[in-house]
């Protein structure tokens, strides 16, 4: 469903992304784990257009996300067309980043009802199914200033989960949490995992990833070095580096 | 002393709290002095307070007859409005001086900053007196695409930049320079990441600003409005160069008449600390209704 192909980013001169490739079906639990600065977040970035890439080709059901080719050339997509498709892509931050003004409700129901123009009853309805299945039914009239880090980062799965994307991009999830708070965040994301959700995570959490992953990506230095089951890539890892990684984390 | 007893492992040593000891809550001494300076300083005031009321040139019955007087009720009327007038054009004027400076066009962004440079370089009274005379400069605007003859229609300056109006024009000008760097420090304040969350859930540009940056900006924004408009309202002081009607003209046209001349500023003074006085409830209601989100 989604297809990055030679993606290249660089940071100035510093290039990131080396050429790395990979596919997620539907329904598939895919993490990328692997060293702080070896791009793994920056992939996450470049597939939602949070990052221009410098050359490459990330699509989504076959087509291109913010771009379109033309004569040997990538040109941006307009505004209106970048947003129609990345719509159908949640994302979920290391820092939740909720809307402070506005409730937990409102946080939830801003971009179905603004950006999808769907009724507020229904938007309305369905934010507050989602609360209840990430457990925070009574906290829809709470300001996310009263939240714990835990539950501000399941208001933001709730919010994501509520533009029903077609997957969702998971950057980092638990990495700014208190530990007591990272559990409930990754067992929600496991429900959701074994709900069929197409899911790329970000993660430090190899108990998450050996559990809940279909398949593990290792990234090192902006390529990446092995990719197989979470099995495969924790406890049986055939390149030097990711066992150096593996050893190191575990 | 303890009403819990703490687990103590036999492991680590020297945790227990000495029973038989007395514990005492801290005691702030008040210094003598602080009486003393205190009381010195009510004297002072107090001296200075009777000698300004029993003050034999002062006629505070002139005060009291022209406190609430014709002429000074409209002058205070006309330096409100004066003002109001200023804070909307400056808001209005400051909103896209903020997003110009902000834009990634680099002529806009520079034309922008030139603008505030300009505006914020100039003192008020000598921009006020430039737009009151501005009719004589320039007596006709022509409405067209420059370097052609082509022309949409003509404005005849005088008939619409009266006097009252170029004050309020050259104020909010002046004001809009300030705010316009006031608002873009607010909305340069918000996280880049509500920023990016808005955009992931498909938001355009307009609809971020709008719905997500402003509405936190104005936060940052608010407090600093409420002294802008207190600046405005004694800026609006200056007008009597070009324009006059406001309170402080009033106050000085009618000192000129019977040579009161501090009862009438005294006048002037009172309502201007009187409009200030209610402002500031107002502006604390306007934050508290910002900080909602801190509740």
């Amino acid at each position: 469903m989604i297809k990055i192909e030679k993606v290249r980013k660089s940071f100035g001169a510093h290039l990131v992304l080396k050429d790395v490739s990979f596919e997620v079906a539907k329904g598939e639990t895919v993490c990328i784990i692997g060293p702080s600065g070896s791009g793994k977040s920056t992939v996450l970035r470049c597939i939602n257009r949070l990052e221009v890439i410098d050359s490459g080709r990330i699509t989504l059901n076959d087509e291109l996300i913010a771009y379109r080719e033309n004569e040997g050339r990538l040109v941006e997509l307009r505004e209106r067309e970048v947003l129609n498709r990345i719509k159908d892509l949640g994302m979920v931050f290391q820092g939740f980043n909720l809307f402070p003004h506005m409730t937990v409700l409102q946080n939830l129901i801003e971009a179905p009802v603004g950006v999808k123009g769907e009724k507020r009853s229904l938007a309305t309805e369905r934010g507050r199914d989602y609360l209840r299945m990430v457990g925070l039914e009574d906290k829809a009239e709470a300001y996310p200033v009263m939240l714990s880090g835990g539950q501000k980062q399941r208001v933001a799965i709730a919010r994501a989960l509520n533009m029903e994307p077609q997957a969702i991009l998971f950057d980092e999830p638990t990495s700014a949490l208190d530990p007591e708070n990272v559990n409930e965040v990754l067992q929600v994301m496991k429900k959701l995992a074994k709900g069929g959700l197409t899911m790329i995570v970000v993660t430090h959490e190899m108990g998450f990833a050996r559990e809940a992953a279909d398949r593990v990506i290792f990234m090192d230095d902006g390529r990446i070095v092995e990719v197989g089951t979470p099995n495969e890539i924790l406890s049986w890892p055939q390149n030097a580096r990711t066992q150096a990684f593996v050893k190191s984390v575990l | 002393m303890n009403s819990e007893t703490i687990q103590t492992h036999p492991s680590a040593p020297g945790s227990a709290n000495d029973e038989s000891a007395t514990y005492f809550p801290v005691y702030k001494e008040k210094s003598r002095w602080s009486f003393v300076v205190g009381t010195v300083a009510i004297l002072i005031l107090a001296g200075a307070f009777y000698g300004l009321v029993t003050n034999q040139n002062m006629k505070w019955s002139v005060f009291l007859e022209y406190l609430f007087s014709g002429p000074i009720m409209s002058g205070l009327i006309v330096t409100i409005e004066l003002s109001a007038f200023a804070l909307a054009v400056g808001l209005a004027l400051g909103i896209f001086v903020a997003l110009g400076r902000m834009s990634d066009n680099i002529v806009i962004s520079n034309i922008s900053a030139f603008y505030v440079w300009v505006l914020r370089g100039l003192p008020a009274i000598v921009q006020l007196l430039i737009w009151g005379n501005i009719g004589l400069f320039v007596p006709v605007i022509v409405l067209g695409v420059p370097f052609t003859d082509i022309a949409l229609g003509e404005v005849r300056v005088a008939t619409y930049l009266t006097p009252f109006v170029a004050s309020f024009v050259a104020l909010g000008l002046a004001e809009s320079a300030y705010m316009g760097e006031i608002i873009r420090g607010g909305l340069q304040s918000i996280d880049s990441g509500q920023r990016e969350a808005a955009f992931a859930l498909g938001m355009r540009r307009g609809r971020i600003l709008r719905r997500i940056i402003l509405p936190q900006a104005m936060r940052a924004i608010v407090p600093s409005l409420g002294n802008q408009f207190s600046n405005i309202i004694k800026a609006s002081a200056l007008v009597s160069v070009i324009a006059g009607g406001d309170l402080l003209t009033t106050a000085q046209n009618i000192a000129g008449q019977n040579y009161r001349v501090m009862e009438m500023l005294f006048v002037a003074s009172f309502w201007y600390l009187a409009i200030l006085a209610v402002m500031s409830p107002v502006q604390h209601l306007i934050e508290k209704r910002t900080r909602r989100m801190d509740r």
